[in-house]
């Protein structure tokens, strides 16, 4: 039998990506991750049910329900429990030979099981969202019409930070035995603290530049980035969107950098180590 | 193979066995000097040593190193000091040798909801088989293990020997040059047992490099007569069991000698000056302790052909794994 090469460059990364098995959402943790990204589609259901259609217009209930829900809490907690686990369940499950003994480069294999927790994603909060825009939106007639192209940037901005928190927790899940923990402190000090704090701070949130993005693309002032309020609202500057977007993706290219040089000093099983341990 | 820790081992012949090579460009595995630290603890201390196409047991109680070295031949860990290469090329990190490297891992690890045959079409893909090859492929290698019957099942749902069985298919799909097992028959049935070790010998007899690390004895008896020795981190004899045990000059050794009278050949064994140091009744047997295993047989076939005494059998007793196994290591 004459070997066959194994695959490299893109086709590497498509290899890698469609046999990732890591980090699927799947039983349990597949009724957890949806029961979140719907938790405000589910609340929104019940408000109309009740009859309360909000105090505001239907987008800016949207906007709110966004802002409040979605960037800063249900996102990043979403990616962290699935960008964690897409390899840091090998190396709990005890599968990681299988990862390290593949012969496609690193790079590939960061590269292709970030598409994969992307794709994951975004199967799970894009339907999520729109379902959230037309419950809110659905009351005021024809109105949900008039935002479909404010919904469309929504969706792309979320794309985009969904690709960034995809490359940062899974750098997390490589580098970190206690990677779940370690990402929510990641969270809670730069995507809920830093983003509220004043411009020059905020600037190193992605949920800064997420939001920027969305209020310049769709132009509607509800997504304006709010700085910390001390008696007065902080003024924010608006970014270029250049700006934003550079960030967003320097952020995500220097998470998958960083998951490569890990995944390539990375060793098999920590029982080794354990058991040389327990000899001594 | 030549041993360079600071332990002196034993080294017996040659660890090559001569192979009925299938066209195969032999493999070698070369491990130079290398030494392993988790923290303070030394896991391989200098560790020389080389294996080539054929089956070659790695043999050491629980702690003696054999995972870590295993991890390092793999290219699955990286050694604190010297080298471990593949046809003198390096093995971490370089695709080229990972491509000729199958692996059997020791822990139980599997995706427990994938099915065993979308495992092995996935691993086949990155080995870089596609569309009806990759089939193919998968088939004839699931034939060879035994498991058609149970790959459509989800490997949670697998008995630990058809997980095993699994874990030996997805080694062998690439069709490699070196095999490494790390305690491959764990919790295997007897028939699966068998049925394991004859797949394993006739890869060695393919011309394929086998390492089999375990330490169950009669399990590497089994599959090969090669065996490296560990303890503590150091190799502490390599070679055939037999040629190891005729170098271990300081334990008599024990024969076993099947006489109708053995307290009449016993008298005559003592009667000769230095050739039995003890002599024990065994049964209805006779057992000699010497050190002088060649004069003892020549002095008791002697003794039948003149009628001295009869002898109705005569075999070395201590000539096997288990006993070199506990002279060197205990």
């Amino acid at each position: 039998m004459s070997r066959p090469r194994p695959p490299e460059g893109l086709a590497a990364v498509r290899v890698a990506a469609r046999t990732c098995v890591a980090g699927a959402p799947r039983g349990r943790r597949r009724i957890g991750l949806l029961a979140l990204v719907f938790l405000p589609a589910l609340v929104t259901a019940l408000v109309l049910i009740l009859g309360e259609s909000g105090r505001g217009t239907g987008f800016k209930n949207f906007a709110t329900i966004l802002g409040v829900a979605y960037l800063g809490r249900i996102l990043p907690l979403a990616m962290i429990f699935l960008g964690t686990a897409t390899f840091g369940d090998e190396w709990a499950g005890g599968t990681a030979c299988y990862v390290l003994g593949q012969p496609l480069s690193r790079r590939a294999l960061v590269v292709g099981r970030w598409l994969a927790c992307v794709r994951r994603a975004l199967v799970l909060v894009l339907p999520a969202v729109a379902t959230v825009y037309l419950l809110c939106l659905l009351p005021f007639g024809d109105a949900w019409q008039v935002y479909l192209g404010a919904l469309g940037w929504t969706l792309a901005v979320l794309s985009l930070l969904t690709c960034a928190y995809a490359a940062v927790f899974l750098f997390f899940g490589l580098a970190f035995a206690r990677a779940v923990m370690w990402s929510m402190v990641y969270v809670f000090i730069s995507e809920m603290v830093l983003s509220q704090l004043p411009q020059s701070l905020a600037m190193l949130s992605l949920d800064f530049h997420a939001r920027n993005l969305l209020w310049q693309l769709s132009a509607q002032e509800v997504f304006k980035p709010r700085g910390l309020t001390l008696g007065s609202d902080v003024i924010v500057e608006p970014v270029s969107i250049g700006v934003s977007l550079l960030w967003i993706a320097c952020f995500t290219v220097g998470a998958l950098a960083l998951s490569a040089l890990v995944l390539s000093r990375k060793e098999a099983g920590g029982e080794v180590q354990a058991a040389a341990s327990g000899e001594a | 193979m030549t041993p360079a820790s600071d332990t002196p081992a034993v080294v017996a012949s040659s660890p090559v066995a001569p192979v009925r090579s299938a066209g195969r460009a032999p493999a070698k595995l070369t491990v130079r000097k290398v030494s392993r630290w988790y923290g303070d603890v030394i896991a391989l201390n200098a560790v020389d040593l080389a294996f080539g196409p054929g089956v070659t047991g790695l043999l050491g109680p629980n702690g003696a190193g054999k995972t870590t070295l295993i991890r390092l031949l793999v290219g699955m860990a990286t050694p604190g000091d010297g080298t471990v290469e593949l046809d003198g090329q390096r093995i971490r990190g370089n695709l080229a040798a990972l491509v000729r490297i199958g692996f059997v891992p020791d822990g139980d690890g599997l995706y427990e909801d994938v099915p065993a045959r979308r495992f092995l079409l996935d691993q086949a893909e990155q080995r870089g088989f596609t569309g009806a090859a990759r089939e193919a492929r998968v088939d004839e290698v699931v034939r060879r293990v035994g498991l058609e019957e149970y790959v459509p099942k989800k490997m949670g749902a697998l008995s630990k020997g058809n997980r095993q069985k699994c874990k030996l298919a997805q080694a062998l799909l690439h069709d490699p040059d070196v095999l490494v097992l790390d305690e491959p028959l764990t919790g295997l049935d007897p028939i699966m047992r068998r049925d394991f070790i004859a797949v394993v010998r006739s890869l060695g007899d393919e011309g394929v490099t086998v390492v089999v690390s375990s330490h169950v004895l009669h399990e590497v008896e089994a599959m090969t007569d090669d065996i490296v020795l560990m303890r503590h981190g150091q190799v502490l004899a390599e070679g055939k069991v037999a040629d190891i045990r005729d170098t271990l000059d300081t334990h008599a050794r024990r024969i076993r000698i099947g006489t109708p009278d053995p307290r009449a050949l016993g008298r005559l064994l003592l009667g000769e000056d230095d050739l039995v140091s003890g002599l024990a009744f065994e049964g209805a047997d006779l057992v000699a302790a010497t050190m002088h295993r060649d004069r003892l047989c020549a002095f008791v076939q002697q003794a039948a052909v003149d009628g001295a005494a009869e002898v109705t059998a005569l075999e070395p007793l201590d000539d096997d794994l288990r006993s070199v196994f506990s002279y060197l290591v205990t």
